[in-house]
């Protein structure tokens, strides 16, 4: 047996042992990725010149424009929270929906929803969301549970949702346009928070203690709470029109929309009174604070990653990839199965470089008769193939015990929200996640429908 | 002991005030940037410049650099609590403080030390950037890698801190 | 090296002069089992141009029979696409395939390793660097860097680029938002566009929104890959700021000097194959994509003349102020200069004539 092929395995045991001793998230995997190094190089797998890709991998982040979007939207999120017109949205929607329970919840959804179609990095919508409504779920008596859930889930629609730069990456290692994944993971991306609305109406319906619903306040007329309903409801929908509409009118791509939906947020605090100069630092500085936090958790996946490709990690799962079933479900089956698994410990964007050129050819290959009727069937049956994947990717960053959303949602919750509460509260969403992946495999006309 | 402590917080904590108007500038830049880009189409007038764009990921780097020791200060960076929070305080404080020294201090440390040649490196030749209306590249590399020092000294703090409170003191 | 492995290899040797003549000395070196990690700036996406550093891989592998093996990373696989210098040159890694022109920031004279707008065509490029000064003057300025440095494919004139509205004169440039790194796009910005270098995700959609008027990429093989042609209609040649961009092998000098004089020369062999084999690959597959570019309502437009003059006079005004400011530049600039000359006056008169024929037919 070759050295790495017993260090890989043991580095992600190491790295959950770390973890769950309570490691800061960012050290465990840098920590690990040291001690492992060490082991590599003893192991004369690699020398410790190999180290130095580490700054060039550093500066790689640190340049990285499209990473951008985290301070951006962290900072829009913020402002709605502090200057209480988040709240109030969540709310005042929460009451519209009258005795239908879980409003608040739905509502939530829906607005991850809209902020997905913004951004599609994951950092950002889920951190957003974090901000804007967690705390307002919490006072209303949600469950803790349910309503981490409800954001981790509706935070990562993001990456299904187009713009998203897990469709990106995909779309460049299949070779396939990016306009095409783009198109074709619109619908997956909507059924998605259909289940998910769907989800929370059902578990109110019977557990109604969970998701409680707000009582309309006494003595209100329905013609003045229309009226406060407008009145709350159009700081966020002009906040929303601005982030879409500055992508969709041309004037901004996708990552300066969170610039125009960061001074649209200031503008809108501004107008109604509750942008303080006291009100502004405390937002920049949680936005400076959560963002470092995201980047220094992409700093402890980078120096993983780069151990773990050091110690030929790459070639142990591209061993693993090379013997797969023969037929179309039973290929599909493994490849997501070791994606999931794969997403347990390494970054989309690894996961992506590693696996997909080693399925690819293979995907085009048994995929494509499915297609027939379509006039180009290996465009569309690598195009479906993408959308699998990347609603599989996508999961991975709900699934414990390391889904990156998961820590980035703990890093803005209150401290009575444990990691224990996120964990079990995300379970029903992976769920829901399984069966929105397996109605588009066996009814692929849902995602490359489109297309045709 | 204490007093380094003290004192290495005080740097962090001024830094990372700093940034909170580094990050306003890259907002206002962003925003800017895009308005000044779409109105050179109107106007038939490059109104823009490559500049601003850079401009923006240079101040978003001085934010990932120096963001590192301030969200250490502020124990932004998140753990997995499941099995930490039923530990005892007394084995939370040891594996707090053994995750400085064991974590903290070698990993800030290997980064620093790695990073160290790069900057040089690019110092030496005054690196700029390659495209258009770019910017010098030297000067960002070496407030990156100051800013790697700092995290340094502030994982020292830590660890010092993580040891008063494991022995009972507090520090402040 | 071990003294165990010595003896071994003594013997070796010993057994070699008994035999006679039969196994010669060169055997005993390849013997050695090196390991090598090759960065690539390039996607696996990008796949002729990627394929030139795996074509290195594969033969260096096959000539010494396993024994020198060198893995390819695909870009951001071990370090990202742009670094694959830094990490060459720091020696985190022994080899990368890249394009120097990215690497001008560090000294602008890298560029005509690769290409500057207005400069050689793919023969002239072959012939100054191979049987010119050019890999001499390219290699003793990256020997600065700890580096040397071997052509390793070409992509031949590249495309002018994806244009959402036609450039009919030099005015359309003024402050179209374009997509364009390195020196084109500081010929660009002169020109008064409005040179904004996007980050890769952003590009796709900024273009489609109308965020961005143009982008450039390589040629039609690769851009219909990436679906420009959906969201941007018009398509340019030629691109004058890529005549014909060289792709170099970059080894590190401390990795070179340990290699045996035997496998120096496989990997020279290997990276010269790799050099023409991408060209050949690259003909072949441009002009069916082209045809299905056009057949997808692509349309083909040259740049007007004004554009072109205005843009060649711009390019040398900067080379000459570069010049002015530093001494390596001027060198490697007046040689590449007088050798473009040169060579212009043969192949302009002679070969230029036969292309017209074989192409315009008359
Ligand atoms: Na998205
Ligand atoms: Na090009």
């Amino acid at each position: 047996m070759s050295p790495e092929t017993i260090l890989v395995p043991l580095m992600f045991v190491t790295l959950i042992v770390f973890l769950l001793l309570g490691i800061p998230v960012a050290f465990a995997l840098s920590g690990t990725a040291l001690l492992f190094s060490l082991l590599g190089i003893k192991f004369g797998l690699f020398s410790f010149d190999l180290l130095y890709a580490l700054p060039e991998r550093l500066m790689g982040i640190a340049e990285n424009y499209i990473l951008l979007a985290i301070p951006f939207f962290i900072f829009m999120g913020s402002i709605l929270e502090r200057s209480g017109l988040a709240e109030d949205l969540l709310e005042t929607m929460g009451q519209a929906f009258g005795s239908l329970r879980g409003g608040l919840a739905i509502s939530v959804v829906v607005v991850g929803t809209l902020l997905a179609a913004a951004t599609g990095i994951v950092g950002a919508t889920v951190i957003t969301m974090g901000l804007i409504s967690l705390p307002a779920m919490l006072r209303h008596g949600y469950s803790k549970k349910l309503a981490c859930g409800v954001i981790a889930a509706s935070g990562t629609l993001g990456q299904i949702i187009p713009p998203s730069i897990v469709l990106i990456v995909l779309a460049d290692q299949l070779g396939v346009s990016v306009g095409d994944m783009f198109l074709a993971a619109i619908i997956p991306g909507l059924i998605l928070s259909g289940f998910y609305v769907l989800y929370v109406f059902l578990v109110s319906l019977f557990k109604p203690e969970i998701a409680p619903a707000i009582p309309k306040e006494k003595n209100v007329s329905t013609v003045a709470f229309i009226k406060k309903v407008l009145k709350v409801v159009f700081p966020p929908l002009f906040l929303i029109a601005v982030v879409l509409g500055s992508i969709f009118a041309g004037w901004a791509t996708p990552t300066e929309a969170g610039a125009f939906g960061a001074v649209g947020a200031m503008v809108l605090a501004w107008f109604s009174g509750r942008l303080t100069r006291k009100t502004l630092e405390e937002c920049l500085t949680s936005t400076v604070k959560l963002s470092s936090m995201v980047l220094f958790i992409l700093v402890g996946a980078t120096f993983f990653t780069l151990v773990f490709r050091g110690l030929y990690g790459d070639f142990v799962i591209e061993d693993l990839l090379t013997h797969l079933p023969g037929k179309e479900y039973g290929f599909l089956l493994t490849v997501n199965l070791v994606v999931f698994i794969l997403g347990f410990f390494l970054d989309f964007f690894e996961i992506v470089f590693i696996v997909v050129p080693l399925v690819a050819p293979v995907a085009e290959r048994l995929l494509s008769p499915i297609f027939s009727d379509f006039s180009e069937p290996s465009r569309i049956a690598l195009v479906w193939f993408g959308i699998i994947i990347s609603m599989n990717l996508q999961t991975s960053f709900l699934t414990p015990p390391l889904g990156f959303s998961l820590f980035y949602l703990k890093g803005v919750s209150p401290p009575e929200v444990t990691t224990a509460d996120i964990y079990k509260g995300v379970v029903p969403f992976i769920l829901i996640q399984i069966i929105a992946l397996a109605s588009i495999i066996f009814f692929p006309e849902i995602s490359v429908g489109i297309l045709k | 002991m204490k007093k380094i402590a003290n004192f290495i917080d005080k740097i962090t904590s001024a830094t990372g005030y700093i940034l909170n108007y580094i990050c306003l500038i890259m907002i206002l830049l962003g925003f800017t940037n895009a308005i000044l880009r779409k109105l050179s189409q109107y106007f038939g007038v490059n109104l823009t410049s490559n500049m601003y764009f850079e401009m923006q990921w240079y101040l978003f780097a001085l934010i990932f650099a120096y963001g590192f020791s301030y969200a250490l200060l502020h124990k932004e960076h998140v753990k997995i609590d499941i099995f930490y929070n039923r530990f005892s305080k007394k084995t939370q404080k040891r594996i707090d403080f053994l995750a400085g020294i064991f974590f903290f201090i070698p990993v800030s440390l290997l980064l620093c030390y790695l990073t160290y040649p790069m900057v040089l490196k690019s110092w030496v030749i005054k690196e700029s950037s390659p495209d258009p209306n770019g910017l010098p590249r030297y000067p960002l590399k070496i407030a990156v890698l100051l800013g790697l020092f700092l995290l340094v000294l502030q994982s020292i703090s830590e660890t010092i801190k993580s040891w008063y409170s494991l022995r009972g003191e507090d520090v402040s | 090296m071990e003294r165990r492995d010595f003896l071994k290899m003594a013997g070796i040797a010993l057994a070699g002069t008994a035999a006679g003549s039969l196994i010669k000395p060169i055997n005993v070196h390849a013997k050695k089992r090196i390991r090598w990690r090759m960065a690539s700036s390039f996607p696996k996406a990008v796949d002729v141009i990627y394929g030139g550093g795996k074509t290195i891989c594969d033969l260096v592998r096959e000539m010494t029979d396993g024994m020198f093996d060198i893995r390819i990373y695909a870009a951001g696989e071990l370090v990202p696409g742009l670094k694959v210098f830094d990490a060459v040159q720091e020696g985190a890694i022994q080899a990368g395939h890249t394009t120097l022109y990215y690497y001008i920031g560090k000294h602008p004279a890298f560029a005509f390793g690769t290409a500057v707008p207005f400069g050689l065509i793919y023969r002239q490029q072959e012939a100054w660097l191979h049987q010119g000064n050019g890999n001499k003057l390219i290699n003793s300025l990256a020997s600065d860097f700890n580096l040397i440095t071997f052509p390793a494919g070409n992509t031949g004139a590249q495309m002018g680029g994806w244009y959402r509205k036609p450039i009919r004169s030099l005015k359309d440039l003024k402050g179209l938002r374009m997509r364009i790194p390195g020196l084109g796009g500081k010929v660009m910005a002169r020109l008064g566009v409005s040179v904004q270098v996007l980050a890769g995700g952003d590009i796709y959609p900024a273009l489609e929104r109308g965020a961005l008027d143009a982008t450039e990429w390589v040629g039609p093989y690769d851009d219909e890959k990436l679906g420009f042609y959906k969201v941007a209609k018009y398509y340019y040649y030629p691109g004058w700021w890529e005549p014909a961009p060289s792709i170099h092998l970059v080894v590190n000098k401390k990795a070179w000097e340990n290699l045996p004089k035997e496998y120096q020369e496989v990997l020279r062999a290997a990276a010269r194959i790799a050099n023409v084999k991408m060209m050949a690959q690259y003909d072949v597959k441009n002009p069916p994509a082209l045809k299905r570019l056009l057949e997808k309502g692509v349309k083909l437009e040259r740049f007007p003349d004004d554009v072109i003059k205005a843009a060649k006079k711009e390019a040398f005004d900067l080379y000459e102020e570069i010049a002015s400011k530093d001494a390596t530049y001027r060198k490697i600039f007046e040689d590449w200069k007088k050798f473009k000359k040169e060579t212009s006056s043969w192949l302009g008169l002679n070969e230029f004539a036969m292309e017209t024929i074989t192409f315009k037919g008359v």
